[in-house]
């Protein structure tokens, strides 16, 4: 069971937070203007790495807030949490994605 | 359990109050367990990033929110416990109602105020044995260290969202649970405190 | 207990106690397990096996049995595949043999050992498989009757469970004396420190130890010492007869605690900054000729029974080994008065160790194995045979040697099942021919200590103890304590291990794996086969299944693939441990979630009225909501029907309390509404409601409710009962990482409000009495909102509903809920007010075709094929799921549109869910025109509606379809407009 840092409540355990799929996926600013394929890549497609994934959690048995999570796939490592807005860590060997 | 409204009598006979622990006899050993009595509370919404916030808070409630999640500021007449960065829960102590009677009078327009007295339920934990008791239930570091006096947790107690005020006695709890769900989470600490001595009927 | 030795042992012989054991009373001592009182009392035979159900006895002394499975009658129920080593025994304990009938000496299926050739592994992939038929008739009922192990309890299980969380600095796991060191140096240095040890004493294998000395004390003395100190740190908790079975993601670590008060087990699920393994090592057994009859045990296990039992299960004793651990146990049989052989299969014997045993009158045979073995219900004689160089064959052979015990020791394997759970990797260690820990991931933080570490002599593992827990503190911000490894005795115990994976054999099978009865030859045969990985390898062979988990196998069985395969064991790797390390019960996975706690559910301010009246509850979602109220006796139809009636021809009552409802406060909440939902928001008068449909991205359908505009910047929502907390998150969720900039502000009042809905007719009257509120059709029209005192109570009353009918929906507070309702009811007593419950509304709703969310749509429905075109704005540039609309599959499609079915014979009430087709006979494969998703039977009408979606519906009105019954019969149905009964709205403006 993962233990994940709320950045408003702390560490807590997984079972309060609700998973919400990949960060940093935004809302086209025009939606209308989309063609089916982007307007369907925006709905559909998701990262699906083997390593670091910037993923987004809410405490919904805390604070109810959404944050984002830097996980790591395979081992579970988390690099760290960061609000909506702020910039990801970086992770130990300096490599920050997106 | 019948209790006398707060409200002046009507053309109508004075309303009934109406509780989720009606009927719940108290709790005294190992732990105590008490329903906690009525409090006029309300949900605070705002944000620090308005300055004229905290000071619209000091002069309504004398005190200024607190801004760290966990933190709880207050006087002997209300206390605000902060839920999240824009959310703050403030409780009356039990007989007042200032608040609510601002808010009646249009006086609290400014900020955002949400009326949540019937929203949480109080059951009030304290003893020795309540910390043990609630380790069984809470999945949060409830060692003094980690969860100090006179603060606040919101998580789960047996997968129910709870808001958990531990007082300045480290040994006293006050867990805010939903009125619907207020008779689950009483069931459930009397049933772990009767399988600690069953003594208790 | 002619087995017992006359003095010594960790028992207590002033209190003989007794049990039964397959119906036959025997006596033992407080500080027995039930193995060892078995033993005592010359009981060998405990078990039939698995597969072959070969005759079985008692081969270790702790958890690693993979044997003597018995079934435990405790006071709380029958517990079956219970270790008869891990049994502590009681007075008036009570056990059974498993897996054999009708008795354990004569058991019927011992018969498959005679068809063992033709059952070796994987024998089921291949066999079975004609006649088809045979299946369902024969084989699976046969193999069903005799497989398995245990069988589970006819009763439930009256035992209670709990719970507890446990945070700290440093989890010690294992109360060894490496396990010991640690927690004292973290103990010392002021840390949060837990140890857990599985069995009931700490101490380890060193209890049992007293000629050895530890900082110049006897061994227990100085455990003793240690564990007073732990006891009296205040930052230090142990726990005895917990066993951690399970090592997680960031350090969360299960365990298992057995107690013997009014909770019967006790699952800690303890998070720990940093974690410690001292589980110790498991010693492996030797695979040789018929290794597995009754009276051949583990070496360690043999010592084990005589040092700590004070249990002699044998007068002559060939002790097999290929190191120096087992001349321990050669010792301490020969000190107890057994006649003793060792047969070292190595030719160079070590010198010291030999010496000794030669002085007590040991034979000793080098280079030498056991190439076959006599006895099957006890072993009664072995015969020795000399090896070659390379151990692979037999040079010469010996004769019969007669024996009553052989204890074997095959080398030791480090309990790295936790380290492993922990994403530890291992390495081989050739020298001690064992596999170890050695990289740890960062996401798992721990140390391996002492004989977990490959430690094979008690200074190197307390100094090991001390070393790593002083670098544990230090990267978790302790300093290091006072603490200097004791003096201890410096012997490597292992010495020289050659390691030999399978003994030449005259004849008989050698067993490496005794719990599945997985020899070394089927192993050879899933090579033969073409296995080529160790995953398929366990798999075909089963090997290391089950609740042994290879404990005693894995290395032995890796050893033999590696042979086999012409690799090292390195090259073939292991498979990976998973939890639980040991079996759990499921009561202390379940523990307080069972019963009335295995599920909250909600009730609102007015249930005890609805209980009181005998309202069976309907689970909506979290909540309890009355079904139906019956009176008199009523069926279920008929009060139903009574309840619809009352609300379209007079007055009803029902509680709403369960709807969620969300306080919408900020400058720009109009415009989030906007953004929201399909219609527009921002032209809202105060006071007024409008319904609205919130769409996902996709431009379905997945939430409904009306919201009203309270003020300029004040809206209240609400939304379905079963959807409040997933629109509450939905909502959240665009606020807070997209749309940052709006000042909007969402908080949950569904537990504020009670909400007492009154519908019918007479509503109006019923209500007057008790409001100060203008009710009057113009003063208060429909779709508004107004705020009074109702009942004495400050009160919201909107004018919606979902009945079609006058309708009056009342919030007050929640603590007036009770108060309110029962005011109502009485008021409403002249004009036969009636209480409604959950099915009546779902009728009500169903004549006005109005949609339940999830129930008439399924996540695949758009505004459009309900035919809510009117909701839809046509102004709005954007809003959620609009875009999706513009996508051909629904823009260029043909689609399900939602319609209503009358069934030809007014009564018949199709079935929710029923297929329509076309024709009336139906040819597989047929297409599904559409399905039902509502159906009921309408009160108000005399007759059966329901409502379906059905492709392009609206095109097909009046024409007539097919429900394709689950009996294999059809129906005609015709479809209608979704309205059946007030078609232009006229009754609910009133």
């Amino acid at each position: 069971m993962l233990q994940i840092d709320c950045p408003w409540c702390g560490r807590r355990d997984q079972t309060e937070f609700s998973y919400g799929g990949e960060a940093h996926v935004a809302r086209p600013a025009d939606p209308l203007a989309q063609s089916d394929a982007d307007w369907g890549r925006y709905l559909f497609f998701r990262a699906n790495p083997k390593g670091f994934h910037h993923e987004r959690w809410m405490h919904v048995q805390g604070c109810r807030r959404w944050f984002n999570l830097m996980r790591h796939t395979v081992s579970n490592e988390i690099a760290g949490a960061y609000r909506p807005g702020e910039q990801a860590p970086r992770t130990s060997d300096g490599d920050r994605e997106r | 359990m019948a209790d006398q409204a707060s409200r002046p009598p009507d053309t109508d006979a004075a309303p009934i109050t109406g509780s989720p622990l009606s009927g719940k006899p108290p709790i005294a050993y190992p732990v105590s367990i008490r329903q906690g009595r009525f409090e006029e509370k309300h949900i605070l919404r705002g944000s620090f990033r308005d300055p004229a916030f905290p000071g619209e808070c000091r002069s309504l409630f004398s005190v200024a929110p607190p801004e760290k999640v966990g933190q709880v500021a207050g006087n002997d007449r209300l206390s605000v416990l902060c839920l999240g960065p824009d959310e703050w829960l403030v409780v009356e102590a039990p007989g007042e109602n200032a608040i609510t009677s601002a808010a009646t009078r249009g006086e609290t327009r400014r900020l955002r105020l949400i009326q949540v007295s019937d929203y949480y339920c109080g059951i009030d934990l304290a003893g020795g044995s309540a910390s043990g008791l609630l380790t069984g239930v809470v999945a949060v570091d409830l060692d003094p260290s980690a969860f100090i006096a006179g603060s606040c947790v919101q998580t789960a107690l047996h997968h129910v969202p709870v808001t958990i005020w531990r007082q300045a006695d480290a040994d006293r709890f006050r867990i805010y649970v939903r009125w619907s769900l207020a008779e689950f989470v009483w069931d459930l600490l009397a049933d772990l405190a009767r399988a600690e001595d069953p003594r208790i009927g | 207990m002619r087995h017992r030795l006359p003095e010594g042992g960790r028992i207590d012989r002033t209190r003989p106690i007794s049990f039964e054991f397959d119906g036959r009373r025997y006596e033992g001592y407080p500080g027995d397990t039930l193995a060892s009182a078995l033993l005592a009392n010359g009981v060998d035979l405990v078990a039939r096996s698995f597969k072959y159900h070969r005759p079985r006895g008692i081969m270790a002394a702790g958890l690693e049995e993979a044997n003597a499975l018995v079934r435990h009658h405790a006071a709380d129920g029958d517990e079956p595949n219970r270790l008869a080593t891990e049994l502590l025994l009681h007075d008036g304990m009570r056990a059974s043999s498993q897996n054999n009938w009708p008795g354990l000496r004569r058991d019927f299926n011992a018969v498959n050992s005679l068809f063992a050739r033709f059952m070796p592994a994987g024998f089921y992939y291949k066999t079975f498989m004609w006649p088809n038929g045979g299946w369902q008739k024969l084989y699976e009922p046969v193999i069903r009757a005799a497989s398995g192990m245990g069988r589970v309890p006819d009763t439930g299980d009256r035992s209670r469970y709990d719970s507890r969380n446990l945070f700290c600095d440093v989890l010690v796991v294992g109360a060894g004396i490496s396990g010991l060191m640690a927690a004292l140096g973290a103990g010392r240095a002021g840390a949060r420190v837990v140890l857990v040890e599985a069995s009931h004493e700490f101490g380890g294998c060193w209890l049992d130890r007293p000629e050895m000395t530890i900082g110049g004390m006897a061994a227990p003395a100085w455990i003793a010492d240690v564990v007073g100190e732990l006891e009296s740190l205040e930052n230090v908790t142990l726990l005895a007869r917990t066993l951690a079975f399970g090592y997680y993601d960031h350090n969360f670590i299960a365990a298992s605690q057995r107690l013997d008060g009014a909770v019967a087990e006790r699952l800690w699920r303890i998070r720990a900054r940093r974690v410690v393994l001292a589980t110790g090592a498991i010693e492996r057994p030797l695979v040789f000729a018929n290794n597995d009859r009754p009276g051949v045990m583990l070496a360690g296990a043999l010592q084990t029974y005589i040092d700590r039992y004070a249990v002699l299960p044998g007068r002559r004793v060939v002790v097999f080994t290929n190191n120096d651990t087992a001349y321990g146990a050669a010792l301490s049989a020969r000190r107890a008065g057994a006649e003793v052989a060792i047969i070292d299969a190595r030719r160079e014997l070590p010198p010291a160790l030999a010496e000794t045993a030669r002085e007590t009158g040991i034979a000793l045979h080098a280079g030498s194995a056991i190439v076959a073995l006599r006895g099957k219900h006890r072993v009664n004689a072995v015969r020795l045979g000399a090896l070659t160089a390379d151990k692979s064959a037999i040079t010469t052979v010996g004769d019969w040697l007669p024996c009553d015990l052989v204890a074997m020791s095959g080398g030791w394997s480090p309990a790295v099942q936790l380290h492993m759970q922990a994403r530890g990797a291992l390495a081989w260690n050739d020298r001690l021919a064992l596999l170890q820990p050695s990289a740890v991931s960062p996401a798992e933080p721990h140390v391996c200590v002492g004989a977990t570490n490959g430690r094979f002599d008690a200074a190197s593992c307390l100094r090991d103890a001390v070393g790593r827990i002083a670098q544990t503190l230090g990267e978790i911000g302790f300093a290091a304590p006072p603490l200097e490894p004791p003096q201890a005795p410096d012997l490597d115990e292992l010495g020289a291990i050659e390691a030999i994976w399978r003994l030449p054999a005259l004849k008989g099978k050698r067993f490496h794996e005794f719990q599945n009865d997985s020899t070394a030859e089927d192993l050879s045969l899933a090579v033969r086969e073409g296995m080529r990985s160790i995953e398929h390898i366990k798999r075909y062979t089963t090997t290391g299944m089950a609740t042994d988990q290879g404990k005693t196998s894995n290395l032995n069985g890796l050893g033999i693939v590696a042979d086999e395969l012409g690799k090292s064991v390195a090259q073939v790797g292991t498979t990976t441990f998973r939890p639980p390390y040991h079996p759990v019960t499921l009561g202390v996975l379940a523990n307080t979630r069972r019963g009335d706690f295995f599920a909250a559910a909600r009730k609102t301010p007015m249930h005890s009225w609805h209980e009181e009246r005998g309202a069976p509850m309907e689970p909506v979602g979290d909540w309890l909501r009355p079904w139906w109220f019956p009176e008199d006796g009523e069926s279920k139809h008929e009060a139903v029907s009574r309840e619809c009636l009352a609300v379209r021809n007079g007055v009803g009552m029902a509680d709403a309390s369960t709807l969620g409802k969300i306080d919408i406060r900020g400058k720009d909440a109009a415009e989030f509404l906007d953004r929201v939902y399909t219609n527009s928001w921002q032209k809202l008068k105060t006071g007024h409601c409008r319904y609205g449909l919130m769409l996902d991205e996709q431009g379905f359908v997945f939430d409904d409710g009306v919201t009203t505009r309270l003020a300029d910047d004040h809206f209240h929502m609400t939304t379905t009962s079963g959807g409040a907390a997933r629109v509450m998150t939905w909502l959240e969720d665009w606020l807070q990482t997209e749309w940052r900039d709006l000042d909007v502000f969402l908080t949950s009042v569904t537990e504020q409000w009670a909400v007492v809905q009154l519908s019918g007719p007479r509503s109006r009257e019923v209500l007057a009495g008790l409001t100060d509120i203008d009710l009057g059709r113009d003063a208060f029209p429909f779709m508004t909102m107004r705020e009074g005192r109702v009942a004495g109570v400050d009160a919201r009353i909107f004018r919606i509903g979902f009945t079609g009918e006058l309708s009056f929906e009342i919030n007050v507070p929640a603590r007036f809920g009770l108060h309110v309702w029962e005011r109502i009811h009485a008021a409403g007593e002249d004009f036969g007010i009636t209480p409604y419950g959950n099915e009546a509304m779902h009728v009500l709703r169903a004549e006005k075709g109005f949609i339940i969310v999830g129930q008439d749509t399924d996540g695949t429905v758009t505004p459009m094929d309900l035919g809510m075109d009117w909701i839809v704005s046509k102004k709005k540039p954007d809003f959620l799921g609009r875009r999706s609309f513009d996508r051909p599959a629904i823009r260029n499609a043909v689609r399900k549109h939602l319609v209503g079915l009358l069934t030809e014979d007014p009564g018949l009430v199709l079935p929710d869910g029923i297929h329509l087709t076309e024709t009336r006979d139906m040819r597989v494969p047929a297409t599904a025109e559409g399905h039902v998703t509502s159906s009921y039977f309408s009160p108000v009408l005399g007759r059966s509606i329901a409502l379906a979606m059905v492709e392009n519906g609206r095109e097909r009105i009046g024409r007539t379809l097919h429900a394709q019954m689950l009996d294999g019969s059809s129906v005609p149905v015709r479809v209608t407009s979704s309205v059946f009964y007030d078609s232009e709205g006229v009754r609910a403006r009133g």
